[in-house]
This record gives structure tokens, C-alpha cells and sequence, in this order.
């Protein structure tokens, strides 16, 4: 969420693309009201379509129906609400790259999961409370936050101070004696600035730390340490280029935990309308990682009884995402959005050199279709 | 040397006061940090089930059995 209070309401009527802004509102929050509950409420349903695969078979298909809700309670109160049942079937592997499906043991899950959060709105300060919940066969998470803004006198800098908790359940489907907990604790510091009339940017450091039981039960010989500390430092910048009437996202976090994993995402995107009906958004992600220092290539370890994986998830990698949404505004209150991405993940894409020699070049593509509404 | 002077830059830039009736345009939703939430947790699912990286969105997100 962004704290950026300005006039905004009769740019819909005004501009020659007002039609496109007030359409694009029913799918977007009102950050620009922020130290006000969001105007209406707006509902999106949408359907994603996922697939990944390596160069031998299609490995782990899911989809999954989505909701989000935004809406005002009063003058003080807003509303955001999301859910997901998400329907999982494949083959994941059981160590690099050998999958768990090609033995005849495929993998089939439903997970459903929902988010809300209840956000009180002050003069210059919003109390923000959180809670989410994520259901599997063999998983179970909840999370709690709580986080406060405060947003300075002259309206351009907000400051966000955030704590969280989260406490998890691990089974697994095929050992009913597996029965295991995993909890976390969470914080969060940020800072938004007004830079310009075109230039706003947002950092956010987030640091957790958690204990129990990490291991991944259903890969073979994975032990992992009980504990897990994670710093990610978020940085966004958004710019505004008034000729074009588009927007420019960059996005960068850096990552470092106590596994020894460090890690660098790069991103960007581009917002462009075309006419009064159409935006077009392509979007542009890299993401490089060094290995965990139990990670190893070699399967089955060199010795038991030691910290061990050989999860590629855990190797040294690099990753890019491309991707295009088209949204179709029908009318002032309501967008059809439509949205492709393909995904790559390759050892040799590891920035600073070759990553896990273990691991083969992996790709997934996804789709989502979306319709949002805005009720007055 | 060039790194320094964009670096100030940035900062002098931070320290010019924008006025409420210059914010326009950063009042676009296309200049939002999160124009769509779905796709915001669409994108957290997917990479934090295939990267070993996650968080910075927020806290109290919650977890789930992916990684």
C-alpha cells in the first residue's frame, strides 16, 4: 500500500482518457486516497492456468479461481480480501531432477488459501491488521500482521513499521508419521518518498526468522537445518512519462539468509494505454541465486548424518520471466484483463557464472484471465 | 564520480516538496506499487515455490507447503 493523497478524482472525467483511468480503477487499488478508505468497492474474479516442464516431460499443472475484494466500512474502515483454491497435479522431483510421477508416484493437492486485512484510517496515520490462511493435504500455515504509516505534514514521505507472525503444520500425504511445526517471526521497516510530480519511490526491508522443521519430507535424503533467518530488502520505483502517458516499474530486492543463500530479483514493467479502451503492460523479470550451503550436485551425499539437499530450488541459478497483460476497459467500472508469462530457470543464467551443474534448464507458462468491477 | 552525482541528485530530487496539486500523475493507478493484487500473489506463489528468495512484500503474509 502507498500513501499518496492528491486530487484525483475528476482526472476520469477530465482527461481525453478518462473512460481508460476510471475503467483501470476497478481493477486497482485507489492508492491515491490512501489516508481514506478505498472509494466503492471493487471485486475482481480471475482464473490462472499454470504449467511447468523440462525438456524430458510436463512436470506440476495447477489452476486456480481467484478473488479479491476492496471495499470501504464507513468513513474509517477499508477492506481487502483475497482467496484461492488452487488444484495441483503432476510429478515434482524427488532429488534434481529425477521426478517423483516417473516412478508411478504422481502428486495431486488442493490448496485452498485467503487474506484480509482491515486498514483504519486516521489523519495521517492508517492501522493495518492482517491475517492469512493456506490449506493443503499435507500443509497448513497461518500468518498474523500488524503494520502502521504514518505519512508526513507535507504528504510526500511515509514511513511503514510492520510486525508479523506465522506458525505452520507439515505432514506429509504417503507418512502419516510425519507431524511437524514450523514458526516465524516477522518485521518490517519502509520508507515511500515522493521524489517528483512524475517520481515516486518505495524501499522496504523485511526481516524474519524461523524455527522448526524446514526439511522437504517428500524429497529424498533433504535435511535441512530448524532454523532460517531471512533478510529481503525491496526497493521500487515507479515513473510517470507524461509524453507517452505510460508508467515505468522497476523493482529490485536483494536477498541474503542464514543458509547462505544470496539472492538478486530485477524486474520491470511497462504500462502503456492505447486508445481510450486498451492498456498494454510487457514486463521483463531476472532473478540470479547463489546454492544453500548444504545444496550439493552430487546425489546421494558424500556422507549421512550432515545437513544435506539436493533440491534445485536450493541451487545456484539464474531465472527470466517475460510476460504481456492487455486489459480491455468495457466501461468506466469494468476490465477484462488478460495475461500471459513464460519462465525460464537455467544454471548457466546464474549471474557471476556457471550455477548447479546438477540441474536442468526448467521452464513454466502461465495464463490468467481476469474481470474486475468497481460498484459505485 | 557519476555514481556520486546521481546519488545526489536522487537525494536533492527526495527534497524537493511536491505540492498536492502536482500529484497528477502519481495519483494514476498505473503509478501504483501494487496496480493488481491477484497477480501480486500469483507471482509470490509461483517464485517462492520454484527460487529460494522470498519476502519484502509485507508481513503476516503467511507460508504455504511450495518450498
Amino acid at each position: 500500500m502507498q500513501l499518496t493523497p492528491s486530487p484525483q478524482a475528476d482526472h476520469a472525467n477530465s482527461h481525453p482518457l478518462g473512460l481508460l483511468a476510471a475503467a483501470a480503477m476497478a481493477l486497482m487499488p485507489a492508492t491515491a486516497q490512501a489516508v481514506a478508505p478505498p472509494d466503492g468497492t471493487s471485486v475482481t474474479v480471475s482464473y490462472l492456468s499454470y504449467q511447468d516442464y523440462d525438456a524430458q516431460r510436463d512436470r506440476m499443472q495447477v489452476h486456480a479461481p481467484q478473488l479479491h475484494l476492496r471495499t470501504a466500512l464507513g468513513e474509517r474502515f477499508g477492506l481487502e480480501m483475497a482467496a484461492t483454491v488452487e488444484t495441483m497435479s503432476g510429478a515434482s522431483p524427488e532429488f534434481h531432477n529425477a521426478l517423483s510421477g516417473a516412478s508411478g508416484k504422481g502428486i495431486a493437492d488442493r490448496r485452498r488459501a485467503a487474506d484480509a486485512k482491515l486498514s483504519h484510517y486516521f489523519d495521517r496515520v492508517v492501522l493495518g491488521l492482517g491475517l492469512a490462511y493456506s490449506d493443503e493435504d499435507d500443509y497448513r500455515s497461518r500468518g498474523a500482521g500488524l503494520d502502521v504509516q504514518w505519512l508526513s505534514e507535507d504528504q510526500n514521505t511515509t514511513l511503514v513499521a510492520g510486525l508479523g507472525s506465522s506458525s505452520d503444520h507439515i505432514s506429509a500425504t504417503d507418512r502419516p508419521l510425519i507431524q511437524q511445526r514450523r514458526h516465524g517471526k516477522e518485521a518490517m521497516l519502509g520508507l515511500t518518498q515522493v521524489l517528483s510530480p512524475v517520481a515516486i519511490v518505495q524501499s522496504n526491508l523485511t526481516y524474519s526468522r524461523g524455527h522448526g522443521y524446514f526439511s522437504d519430507s517428500y524429497k529424498a535424503l533433504d535435511r535441512r537445518p530448524d532454523s532460517r533467518h531471512q533478510l529481503a530488502w525491496l526497493t521500487r520505483y515507479r515513473h510517470y512519462l507524461p509524453a507517452l502517458q505510460a508508467a515505468v516499474h522497476l523493482d529490485y530486492r536483494y536477498y541474503r539468509d542464514s543458509w547462505g543463500v544470496r539472492a538478486h530479483s530485477l524486474e520491470t514493467s511497462w504500462y502503456q494505454p492505447v486508445g481510450e479502451r486498451w492498456l498494454l503492460q510487457p514486463s521483463l523479470r531476472y532473478h540470479s541465486q547463489g546454492a544453500a550451503r548444504f545444496y550439493s550436485d552430487r546425489f546421494p551425499p558424500a556422507r549421512f548424518n550432515t545437513l544435506y539437499s539436493a533440491d534445485s530450488r536450493l541451487g545456484a541459478l539464474g531465472a527470466v520471466t517475460v510476460g504481456l497483460k492487455a486489459s480491455w476497459h468495457y466501461s468506466a467500472q469494468t476490465t477484462v484483463a488478460l495475461q500471459a508469462e513464460h519462465y525460464q530457470q537455467r544454471a548457466s543464467w546464474h549471474a557471476g557464472g556457471q550455477g548447479s551443474t546438477a540441474m536442468m534448464p526448467f521452464k513454466a507458462n502461465w495464463l490468467s484471465l481476469g474481470l474486475g468491477h468497481r460498484f459505485e | 564520480m557519476r555514481i556520486c552525482l546521481l546519488l545526489s541528485m536522487t537525494l536533492l530530487a527526495g527534497c524537493a516538496t511536491v505540492q498536492p496539486w502536482e500529484k497528477g500523475h502519481l495519483a494514476k493507478p498505473i503509478m501504483a506499487f501494487d496496480p493488481d493484487p491477484l497477480t501480486a500473489r500469483q507471482h509470490k506463489q509461483i517464485y517462492t515455490s520454484k527460487e529460494a528468495a522470498s519476502g519484502g512484500q509485507g508481513v503476516g503474509t503467511g507460508g504455504c507447503g511450495c518450498n
